[in-house]
């Protein structure tokens, strides 16, 4: 699997408690037959990142997960 | 934004987010409605379950957040799709994102399953009835894919 392509180019900052993640819902209705078993984190209607293991996409988010919507895509 | 209202005029709800149906598990046979929901800064989807107790907190997810023991309350046993998981009851403050209106926070009640070694967990989380959506008002409109949402006796 390659996150070259998905790992986020900026950082990213935190999300604004108790706020909607901008986009995140609209991306999922989207691609949700996208990345099955894996699990993807979306934020402003990009992926950000996609990964088997939330360990592995807490590594490609730069150490946090609190900075998009986290879903496990089937 | 349309809302139905009390006698009083107190909005039944006050806030609202899209939701999407989608499969929970790969050759289901039935869509699910998803919502984002967020804890402990957490922001990620669960499935509206009518049917369910609880919130069921993707252990994975648990993990991840600080449910501290003073947030414990017991240990439970429940059956999930036909499958008898044991667990930890915490109480947990979650927040539904409103796209419209105001945003809602409020105490749920989560049963965090325990995997066994090596087990691990195919299912998203769930938003169940007893312990979580029962303390809030919801509505789900099928036509537009919006879930309202306020506070009970708020």
């Amino acid at each position: 699997m390659s996150t070259e392509s998905t790992t986020p180019k900026r950082e990213w900052p935190p999300l604004e408690p108790g706020k909607p993640v901008p986009g995140a819902m609209e991306w999922l209705k989207e691609h949700w037959g996208e990345y099955p078993g894996e699990w993807v984190a979306v934020r402003d209607g990009q992926l950000l990142g996609h990964a088997v293991t939330l360990d592995e996409l807490e590594r490609q988010l730069g150490g946090s997960l609190k900075i998009a919507l986290i879903a496990r895509m089937v | 934004m349309s809302r139905l209202l009390h006698a009083s005029g107190e909005p039944f709800a006050t806030g609202e987010a899209p939701w999407t149906a989608q499969f929970a598990l790969a050759g289901d046979r039935l869509t699910r409605l998803f919502v984002e929901m967020e804890v402990e800064g957490l922001s990620a989807t669960a499935v509206v379950d009518t049917g369910g107790a609880y919130l069921i907190l993707n252990p994975v997810v648990a993990a991840r957040l600080r449910l501290g023991r003073d947030a414990m309350v017991h240990t439970d046993r429940l059956v999930i799709r036909g499958v008898a998981f044991g667990g930890t009851v915490y109480r947990v403050p979650i927040t539904l994102p409103a796209t419209a209106g105001e945003s809602l926070t409020f105490e749920a009640t989560a049963f965090v399953p325990e995997l066994e070694h090596g087990e691990t967990w195919p299912l998203p989380s769930y938003l169940g009835w007893q312990g979580c959506l029962d303390r809030i008002r919801f509505a789900v409109d099928p036509a537009d894919e919006v879930v309202y949402f306020g506070a009970v006796g708020g």
